[in-house]
């Protein structure tokens, strides 16, 4: 699991034209769905052991009773994915069909035009099992998966889905990301590797991540505990992890965090147990947010999310599924950033400040605003800091708004509107005469923006990729 | 001005227009598109329909709930009512001047709406940004024959509301939105 993500997702082997056959799923599906329900029966299982040695009186038939049940389920498990596997055909060639006949029959045909994107999933399972399940998101009413394939043909299925996803977006307009397909349709698969978050980072951010807030009231209750009692019982071990689950937490979810480019855009790769890849169209990508925390501040690093268009259908699993880098110095971030936006630096805007007056109503914090030739850009700075960016033809609308003390003090805020995500634009606190400037400018140039879809910072040549790219040791200079 | 078949407003509203004297939020053109004046009276009727039923409500629960005997019962339950109809009446009061915020303006590519008496808003779509143009109306809108015209865009926070229209301009307004935005549609 840990060799490299090269080798780990070869280029796949069947070509397009051989697959018009009826499929299914892989017959390890009830091994697999099995060893889930199993992991679950020796993760309650074992805590309820160790819970029982802890207080040796409850240690007594109902641990074991617990036990069976979750081996049961087991069964259980193993048996729904036989059925699984026995019920669920998919075809796929000029049109793509999932058939599941267990009790009624469902057949779902999936437009080629609504595939918004296709990602795999590995949990730890499934990857021991060489298997991978296949999400397919269509917009609207969450994903359509299929579980689980074996790896080679579930990547073979995403390469595929995703190159007829090209052509019928392409079809209809040209995608201006789009890698141009070769004389015999099918561009070469190129994998490069092109970024890896350094292990050293991400450590580091996932506990710093927790913040002062959550380390200080977790060693604050150890002290108080172990002060009163002087002793170190175990409810306050349980209670540190607690808390602290978040550490391993991020640090499970981010570990090896990979970046590869591929023809159809970005793939990113990362988790210990379960494997994530999404893969990410530097044209869907609708804004952008660094931020760091004011821990995260003092080691230099930053977590760079993404608004991208489709991924909210995701459901609750798409935890962190907008992420672009975990942790990542400054550098690293612009070095990222670039691959999704060759233009865009985030170093290079100029920033302006808010009126003066401004600094009355947020005296504690600096907001300030950039705008450059691709992009308009906000940054906000209290204890965290966060930089917000928007290309100027991703600028849905826009805002202008003013409350009683603004008024007073002749300020506005100027919002630029973009699709829902985690990124928000808003220019707080300028003069009035400058946000109405602002305003009326920003939308000529998301107008021209418009018009021109040369202008967008995906339609130049995709940047290049540093393949001996190593986090810089020494820190950036000041910016 | 870009608006076409809707003279009444201009006939009807314009007095009222200087509402807008701040510079942050003047119209991009000679001056703001105004609703029409039935709007105001639906305003004002739906504002003396809603506001006694929630008033009801809530002296139903503060008389059912305070205890019988407790002797703040009665300063409680008159200090409530006396509060309510100050609400009530701020807001009648309110609702001209509110409404008198309300102003639209289309232009060739995009349409300004602006409204807000105490925190002011104004908003700019782009035709092309436009993903679904609706027009709505309730059962008051109905009575008078005014409706809503809403317009939805791919952004949550960018979703507008131009209310209080004639029916039939509404329509128009909306046909016009969809029309210019099928020229100037753009990818998200």
């Amino acid at each position: 699991m840990t060799d490299d993500a090269l080798a780990a997702f070869p280029p796949p082997t069947t070509p397009a034209r051989e697959l018009r056959r009826v499929e299914r799923p892989s017959p390890l599906t009830g091994l697999a769905n099995a060893w889930l329900a199993v992991v679950a029966v020796v993760f309650f299982g074992g805590r309820e052991v160790i819970e029982g040695n802890v207080s040796a009186d409850d240690m007594g038939g109902v641990g074991w009773f617990v036990f069976a049940g979750l081996a049961a389920i087991a069964v259980v498990g193993f048996v729904v994915g036989l059925i699984q596997w026995r019920t669920t055909t998919f075809i796929v060639d000029h049109e793509f069909r999932i058939e599941r006949r267990l009790l009624s029959s469902t057949t779902t045909r999936i437009d080629f035009t609504k595939v918004q994107s296709v990602d795999l999933h590995r949990p730890l399972a499934a990857r021991i099992l060489g298997l991978a399940e296949v999400r397919i998101d269509v917009g609207g009413q969450g994903p359509q998966t299929l579980r689980f394939l074996a790896n080679e043909r579930a990547e073979s299925l995403r390469d595929y889905l995703l190159e007829r996803m090209d052509q019928s977006m392409s079809a209809t307009a040209p995608a201006p990301g789009a890698v141009p397909m070769g004389a015999n349709g099918a561009p070469p698969p190129q994998r490069l590797l092109a970024y890896r978050a350094a292990p050293a980072h991400i450590l580091l951010g996932s506990f710093l991540k927790l913040g002062l807030f959550g380390i200080g009231v977790g060693v604050g209750i150890l002290v108080l505990v172990v002060v009163m009692t002087r002793s170190l019982p175990v409810f306050a071990i349980l209670a540190l992890l607690g808390i602290f689950w978040q550490v391993p937490k991020s640090l499970l979810t981010n570990w090896d965090f990979t970046v590869t480019r591929v023809p159809q855009g970005l793939h990113i790769q990362r988790g210990a147990l379960t494997r994530v890849q999404m893969t990410l169209r530097p044209d869907r990508v609708q804004a952008v947010k660094l931020e760091q925390s004011l821990l995260m501040r003092w080691a230099g690093l930053y977590t760079v999310r993404l608004t991208v268009l489709g991924n909210n259908a995701l459901g609750e699993e798409s935890d962190n599924i907008d992420v672009l880098v975990p942790f990542g110095k400054w550098d690293e971030a612009r070095y990222v950033l670039s691959l999704v936006w060759p233009q865009v630096d985030p170093a290079a805007l100029v920033w302006q400040p808010q009126s003066p007056r401004g600094r009355r109503l947020s005296w504690f914090a600096r907001h300030e605003y950039a705008v450059s030739d691709d992009v308009l850009a906000t940054r906000h700075r209290l204890l965290d800091h966060s930089i917000a960016i928007v290309p100027h033809a991703r600028v849905q609308g826009l805002g202008l708004a003013q409350g009683p003390l603004q008024r007073w003090l002749r300020l506005g805020r100027v919002d630029a509107h973009t699709i829902d995500g985690p990124v928000r634009v808003q220019a707080y606190h300028l003069d009035t005469v400058e946000a109405r400037r602002l305003f009326e400018e920003q939308l000529a140039r998301s107008a021209a923006a418009r018009r021109d879809r040369s202008a967008e910072p995906f339609a130049a040549e995709p940047a290049p990729v540093d393949p001996t790219w190593a986090p810089p040791t020494v820190p950036p200079a000041a910016r | 001005m870009a608006t076409l078949g809707s003279p009444q407003y201009t006939a009807g509203m314009s007095e009222t227009a200087p509402a807008t004297v701040d510079s942050l939020f003047e119209p991009p053109v000679e001056r703001w598109e105004r609703l029409s004046p039935k709007y105001l009276t639906v305003k004002l009727i739906s504002i003396f329909i809603w506001w006694p039923i929630l008033i009801a409500i809530l002296m139903a629960a503060l008389w059912f709930t305070l205890p019988t005997g407790w002797e703040w019962r009665s300063p409680l339950l008159v200090a409530a009512a006396v509060i309510s109809l100050l609400w009530l009446a701020w807001r009648a009061i309110r609702a001209p001047f509110a409404f008198r915020r309300w102003g639209y303006a289309e232009r060739d590519e995009d349409v300004y709406i602006t409204h807000g008496l105490l925190f002011r808003q104004l908003t700019c779509v782009p035709y092309g940004r436009m993903q679904l143009v609706e027009v709505q109306a309730g059962p008051i809108d109905r009575l008078f024959g005014l409706a809503t015209v809403q317009m939805v865009t791919a952004s949550s926070t960018g979703a507008v509301a131009i209310p209080g229209l004639d029916r039939a301009d509404a329509e128009a307004v909306r046909d016009r939105f969809i029309n210019r935005g099928k020229h100037l549609q753009a990818g998200i």
